[in-house]
């Protein structure tokens, strides 16, 4: 039984990471903080934990989806997430593939019913 | 915040950030304590925040990506495997060599009428021996490690796909599915791969077998092996009354200047071995390879034997003045020995050994190979 909700996660974890470029990328049209960003994912259902999301974040910043800000004006520095031009268009993409194939799996698993 | 959490929360990212670059560390640090601190201000408890955010190094393998690793999972089979042979072939001769010294001095002068003086000779030995095998077996290990370690690293970082060509199967049997992908999105990088690309498969006669290298590369490390630890074992070993009198052929007093050169021109040949294993299949690479390291061989070659002082330059003086009275015919032929000659002779053989391997590699990679465009 552990085996089988082993892999039970294991294959959700990786369901998880397909989407969660578009998931981040959805949310940083405005710039964010990241635990700003962890809290509303999770608030609409999108949980990632932070050891994931935070080298992410970096990571798309490399890739020039997102730029980045330190605010040094509040009670404590904070780094500011946003995304990029190129990021804006990466993303509009991204989002016209999710609903096509999300359509596709969607009537895929109608079948099946 | 308390002094305590704070405490924590800076162990908590030092654990983290000394596992990254130097160049990312004070950034990602002042990462890390915004998040903790946003964490902490809503649950309020530092060790719930600190445990939601699980294992520090696993944080840091995050940040770090999968790019660190010295041998990739490609060479990884053929590294350990070749590791394991070179260990192999190495501390063992090492060993043996040591302890048999040692029990030669051991033994040597040693009156050997009782029981007791055989145990007082083998306790002496194996005391003498124990410490200069412990010692050299780690110095050779390490040397060994070393070596192969380097030439794999310089195939994994100069990016050298020696597999990517046909042999592929050969080198990464385990590994080639976890790899696809990655590879097929590298390769797409500009050109866009067509079936045309996919070479032949390897004629049977172009398939280089582990079984054939691993002569040459067992040969070479036995080889340095006793030219690092008994080079004297290259002598003239004569018996006269009773005393055993060693003339090396080699010149010993000016050793540490030649076995440089000596080592240098093996593991070269060595390098060459690897690339064949690794490729599997005679190809390009192989081929250049193989021309590479023969021209390179050669050159060394006539370094050591023209221009170093190779050859013992006491040799016949020595031989002559021991083989005074000694009727035995074998030995006076070495008196007509000449190390001009010889060096002459050998470097006319290893320049022909080295033409016919270079012959072969290239008729086969010609005739049977494919890769080569």
């Amino acid at each position: 039984m552990g085996e089988e909700r082993d892999l039970l996660e294991g294959l959700l974890l990786e369901l998880r990471r397909g989407v969660l470029v578009l998931s981040v990328l959805s949310q940083m049209g405005e710039a964010k903080y990241g635990y700003a960003l962890v809290q509303s994912l999770a608030e609409q259902g999108v949980s990632i934990d932070p050891n994931t999301l935070y080298p992410l974040l970096r990571r798309l910043e490399k890739q020039g989806l997102l730029e980045s800000s330190w605010e040094t004006g509040g009670t404590k520095p904070r780094k500011y997430y946003k995304r990029t031009i190129e990021g804006d268009r990466i993303f509009s993409e991204l989002k016209e593939q999710w609903r096509v194939m999300a359509a596709g799996i969607e009537q895929l698993l109608g079948e099946t019913e | 915040m308390t002094e305590q959490d704070r405490d924590w929360m800076e162990r908590y990212i030092y654990q983290v950030v000394r596992h990254l670059p130097k160049s990312q560390r004070e950034e990602i640090g002042l990462e890390l304590r915004e998040l903790i601190e946003d964490m902490w201000e809503q649950s309020g408890d530092m060790t719930e925040v600190l445990q939601e955010l699980g294992d520090p190094a696993v944080f840091a393998k995050q940040y770090r990506g999968e790019e660190g690793y010295l041998i990739g999972p490609e060479y990884y089979d053929t590294y350990f495997w070749l590791l394991k042979v070179v260990l192999f072939c190495s501390l063992i001769p090492v060993a043996l060599f040591g302890f048999g010294e040692a029990f030669y001095e051991g033994f040597g002068g040693a009156a050997l009428q009782t029981t007791g003086d055989w145990i007082r000779a083998i306790v002496r030995s194996c005391s003498n021996g124990l410490g200069s095998v412990i010692a050299n077996v780690m110095i050779s290990g390490l040397g060994a490690i070393g070596s192969v370690t380097l030439i794999f690293l310089l195939l994994e970082r100069k990016k050298i796909r020696l597999g990517e060509l046909p042999g592929a199967d050969v080198i990464s049997k385990n590994t080639i599915g976890r790899d696809t992908i990655g590879r097929d999105a590298k390769n797409a990088m500009g050109t866009a791969w067509t079936p045309e690309a996919l070479s032949p498969l390897p004629d049977k006669r172009a398939v280089i077998n582990r079984g054939d290298t691993i002569v040459g590369i067992v040969f070479i490390v036995l080889f340095s092996v006793l030219l690092i630890f008994a080079p004297k074992l290259f002598s003239v070993f004569l018996n006269i009354e009773e005393d055993l009198v060693i003339i090396p052929f080699f010149n010993l007093d000016k050793w540490s200047l030649i076995l440089p050169f000596f080592l240098a021109s093996l593991w070269i040949g060595l390098a060459d071995e690897i690339v064949k294993l690794v490729a599997g299949v005679y190809n390009r690479f192989v081929l250049i390879s193989n021309i590479v390291s023969n021209v390179l061989q050669i050159v060394l070659g006539a370094l050591l034997l023209l221009v170093l002082p190779f050859w013992n330059p006491n040799f016949t003086s020595e031989l002559s003045v021991q083989l005074e009275g000694v009727s035995e015919r074998f030995w006076h032929a070495f008196l007509d020995w000449d190390g001009r000659k010889a060096s002459f002779v050998i470097l006319v053989m290893l320049c022909l050994i080295a033409l016919a391997d270079m012959g072969v590699t290239a008729y086969k990679t010609i005739r049977y190979g494919t890769g080569n465009d």
